[in-house]
C-alpha cells in the first residue's frame, strides 16, 4: 500500500521540481533583462559620457535597442534558447565559445576549494558535535567564526604575502602554470586533469601549486558552514531515539558514531552540493587575485573594457549552474530518502 | 517549520545566513567583546578627523611606501598617503554605504515580506519567488550586472546592496507572519473590524521585530564584506576616498614585493568589524530565540 503510493508520488515529485527549477531559470534571465534593457542604457555606457547623439542612435538601431520592449524580450529569449549569448565587442568572438574556453579552470579551482575545504569541515564538524562546547567545539566554532568573516580577496592576499614573498615556497599567483611550463593539450580544459591525461608530470606539480593557494583561501572562506551543519545535524541525530537503542543494544561506539553520520549525511550532501554551486559564481574575487583564467576573471576584464555581452553571458551561466545544481541536490536527497520520495517529508 | 531537505531549510543556509549559522555558545563576557569593537568602530567613525594623524586624502610622493613606524603606525602606500588615517576614514565610507544599503532593504523587504505572509496566496508566493530568484544569481556577478547598466558610482553601490539583502527580509518577515496570520487575536481583529493592513502594522509586524533586528546587524556584516569586495574589483566608491577594499587593492601588488602593510591593515579593519556585526546578531538571534 506504502510502496503503491510511492511508486505514484515520486514521478510528480520530479516533475514539480523540474517545472520549478526551469520557472526559477526563466525568472532569472527576465531580472537579467530588464536590469539591462529597461532600467540601463547599454548604448550609452558603450561609447561613455562624449558619444553624440547620433552614435548613440545608430548604436541602438546597431544593436537592437531602438524595438519595442517586448519585442527585444522576445528576441533576447530566442537568442538564449539557442544558446547565443551574443557577441563581445572586444574580442569579437562569441561570448558562448569565450566562456566554453574558461569555464574549465572555474570548475576545477572550485573543486580543489571544496575538496580541501571537505576535508577539514568534515572530521572537525564531527569531533565537534562527539562532545558539543567542548575544547575542540570551541575552537572549531571561532574558526568557523574566522572563516565566515574574513574577506576571501584578502586572505588571498596574505597567503601570497606568506607563501610567496616570505617563505618562497608557492609559485608568483598568476594563472595556473609556470611560465617556463609546457601547457598540456586541452581535453577537458582543467589543467591539472589534462597534464595527467598527456602523462607530463612536471606540468601537473606546477599547475598543482598553482592550484594551491586559491584553493585554500576558498576552502577556508566558503567551507565553514558545512561544518556548522555537520555538526549542528550530527548533535540532532545522536540525540535520536534509534542511537539510544543502538547504545542500550551494547554497539561499539564506532559503530554507532557510524549509524548516526549515516544519517546526518543528507543535509550535508545538500549543502555540499550547494556550497559547490555558490562557488561556481562566486570566485570572482579570488580569480582576479590569483589571476585565475576562469569566468569570474573573464566577467571582471570585460566590465574593465566596457565590453557587457560577457557579463551577462557569465551571470546567465552561473545563474543556470546555480539552478541546476539546486534541483541535483534536490533530487539526490530524494534518491537517497525514501521518506522525501514518498512525500511524508 | 522546515525540515533539513525542504529548499527552505536548504536556502536558510545559502546566502548570508552563512554569517548566522547556529546557535554557537559561548561564554558570556566574550559576547560583549562584540559590542566593544562595534563602539570603537562608531567612535572613530564620528571622531575620525580628530584622531587622524594625517590627510587622508592628501598624497606626499616623498613619502611613498614607508614601513610602519612611529610617524606612520600603518606606514604609508605608493601614492605616499598615511594607511592609519585612511584607515580610520574609511569606516565612515564602508559603514555609511553599508547602514544605508540595509536600512532601505529593511525599508523594502519588511513590508513586502509582511505583505507576502499575509497575503499568502499565490501572490504572496509570487514575492517569496521573486527574492529567491535575486538570491540564486550569484552576488558579485549580479552586482557587475547592475554596475554595468546603471554606471560606476557610490549611489549604485547602495542601490546593490540594498537589493541583495532585501530577500532575506522579505523571506524572514514573512516567514514570521505567516503562521501569526491565522492566529486567535489577528481573527479576533479582523471580527473588530480592522483592515488588513491595519493588522499587519498593528499587530503582526511588531512581532517580527526581533528577528529582523538580529538579521539587520547580520547584513551589516554582510553589506560590509559586499562593500569591500565590490570596491576591491574598483566598483562603487571612487579611488582617493578611503575605503576598505580599495585600500586593499591598492597594496595587493605591493605584498609581491614583501610590502605587506598596504594591504594588511585595511583587511584586519574589515575582518574585525564583520566580526563584531556578525558576532552582536548571534547573540541578538539567541536572545529572541532562534
Amino acid at each position: 500500500m506504502i510502496a503503491s503510493r510511492g511508486a505514484l508520488r515520486w514521478p510528480l515529485y520530479v516533475a514539480t521540481r523540474l517545472m520549478g527549477a526551469a520557472l526559477a531559470m526563466l525568472g532569472v534571465v527576465t531580472l537579467v533583462f530588464i536590469v539591462t534593457h529597461v532600467l540601463g542604457d547599454p548604448a550609452r555606457l558603450i561609447l561613455g559620457p562624449r558619444a553624440t547623439d547620433e552614435q548613440l542612435v545608430q548604436l541602438r538601431h546597431q544593436l537592437g535597442y531602438d524595438q519595442p520592449v517586448l519585442q527585444q524580450y522576445w528576441t533576447y529569449l530566442g537568442n538564449l534558447l539557442h544558446g547565443d549569448l551574443g557577441v563581445s565587442q572586444y574580442t569579437q568572438q562569441p561570448v558562448r565559445h569565450e566562456i566554453w574556453l574558461r569555464f574549465p579552470a572555474t570548475i576545477e579551482l572550485a573543486a580543489a576549494g571544496l575538496f580541501l575545504g571537505l576535508l577539514w569541515t568534515l572530521p572537525l564538524g564531527i569531533i565537534s558535535a562527539l562532545r558539543p562546547r567542548g575544547i575542540v567545539d570551541r575552537i572549531s566554532q571561532t574558526i568557523v567564526e574566522f572563516g565566515v568573516a574574513v574577506p576571501s580577496f584578502w586572505l588571498g592576499i596574505l597567503l601570497i604575502f606568506l607563501f610567496y614573498s616570505v617563505w618562497h615556497v608557492a609559485p608568483s599567483p598568476v594563472g595556473e602554470l609556470d611560465i617556463s611550463a609546457i601547457p598540456p593539450p586541452r581535453v577537458t580544459g582543467m589543467t591539472v586533469v589534462d597534464s595527467l591525461i598527456a602523462g607530463q608530470w612536471e606540468t601537473c606539480w606546477s599547475a598543482l601549486q598553482h592550484l594551491a593557494l586559491p584553493a585554500i583561501t576558498l576552502a577556508i572562506t566558503a567551507c565553514p558552514p558545512i561544518l556548522q551543519l555537520t555538526r549542528n545535524s550530527m548533535i540532532g541525530v545522536l540525540r535520536g531515539d534509534f542511537v539510544r537503542s543502538a547504545r542500550a543494544f551494547g554497539l561499539p561506539a564506532r559503530t554507532v558514531r557510524w549509524y548516526a553520520f549515516k544519517n546526518a549525511l543528507l543535509p550535508i550532501t545538500t549543502m555540499t552540493a550547494m556550497t559547490f554551486g555558490y562557488l561556481l559564481g562566486g570566485t570572482v574575487l579570488v580569480e582576479l587575485v590569483f589571476s585565475w583564467p576562469g569566468i569570474g576573471l573573464y566577467a571582471i576584464q570585460s566590465m574593465q573594457q566596457f565590453d557587457y555581452a560577457p557579463v551577462l553571458g557569465v551571470v546567465i551561466l552561473a545563474s543556470l549552474v546555480y539552478v541546476l545544481v539546486y534541483l541535483f541536490a534536490d533530487l539526490l536527497a530524494m534518491m537517497v530518502d525514501p521518506r522525501v520520495r514518498e512525500g511524508t517529508r | 517549520m522546515s525540515t533539513p531537505l525542504s529548499p527552505a531549510g536548504v536556502e536558510a543556509v545559502s546566502r548570508e545566513s552563512r554569517m548566522a549559522i547556529g546557535p554557537v555558545r559561548r561564554l558570556r563576557p566574550f559576547a560583549n567583546v562584540y559590542w566593544v569593537v562595534f563602539g570603537l568602530f562608531i567612535f572613530v567613525a564620528i571622531f575620525a578627523p580628530l584622531i587622524a594623524p594625517y590627510d587622508p586624502v592628501k598624497a606626499d610622493l616623498s613619502q611613498r611606501l614607508l614601513a610602519p613606524s612611529w610617524e606612520h603606525w600603518m606606514g604609508t602606500d605608493e601614492n605616499g598617503f598615511d594607511v592609519y588615517s585612511r584607515v580610520l576614514y574609511a569606516t565612515r565610507t564602508d559603514f555609511s554605504v553599508s547602514l544605508v544599503g540595509v536600512a532601505l532593504a529593511t525599508l523594502i523587504g519588511v513590508p513586502l515580506g509582511a505583505a507576502s505572509g499575509y497575503l499568502g496566496g499565490i501572490a504572496g508566493g509570487a514575492l517569496s519567488r521573486l527574492a529567491e530568484m535575486v538570491q540564486s544569481i550569484p552576488l558579485f556577478l549580479f552586482a557587475l550586472m547592475i554596475f554595468a547598466a546603471l554606471g560606476n558610482s557610490k549611489k549604485v553601490l547602495v542601490g546593490v546592496i540594498a537589493v541583495v539583502t532585501a530577500p532575506v527580509f522579505l523571506k524572514l518577515t514573512r516567514s514570521v507572519v505567516l503562521p501569526i496570520r491565522s492566529s486567535d487575536y489577528v481573527a479576533a481583529a479582523r471580527c473588530a473590524g480592522l483592515r488588513p493592513m491595519q493588522i499587519v502594522y498593528r499587530h503582526v509586524l511588531p512581532n517580527s521585530l526581533g528577528p529582523v533586528a538580529s538579521q539587520l546587524s547580520i547584513s551589516c556584516a554582510y553589506a560590509i564584506q559586499i562593500v569591500a569586495g565590490l570596491s576591491f574589483l574598483g566598483l562603487g566608491v571612487k579611488i582617493p576616498e578611503p575605503e576598505w577594499g580599495s585600500m586593499i587593492q591598492a597594496g595587493a601588488n605591493d605584498v609581491l614585493y614583501g610590502q605587506w602593510w598596504v594591504s594588511v591593515f585595511p583587511g584586519i579593519a574589515v575582518l574585525l568589524a564583520v566580526m563584531a556585526f556578525g558576532g552582536i546578531g548571534r547573540q541578538l538571534s539567541r536572545r529572541y530565540g532562534d
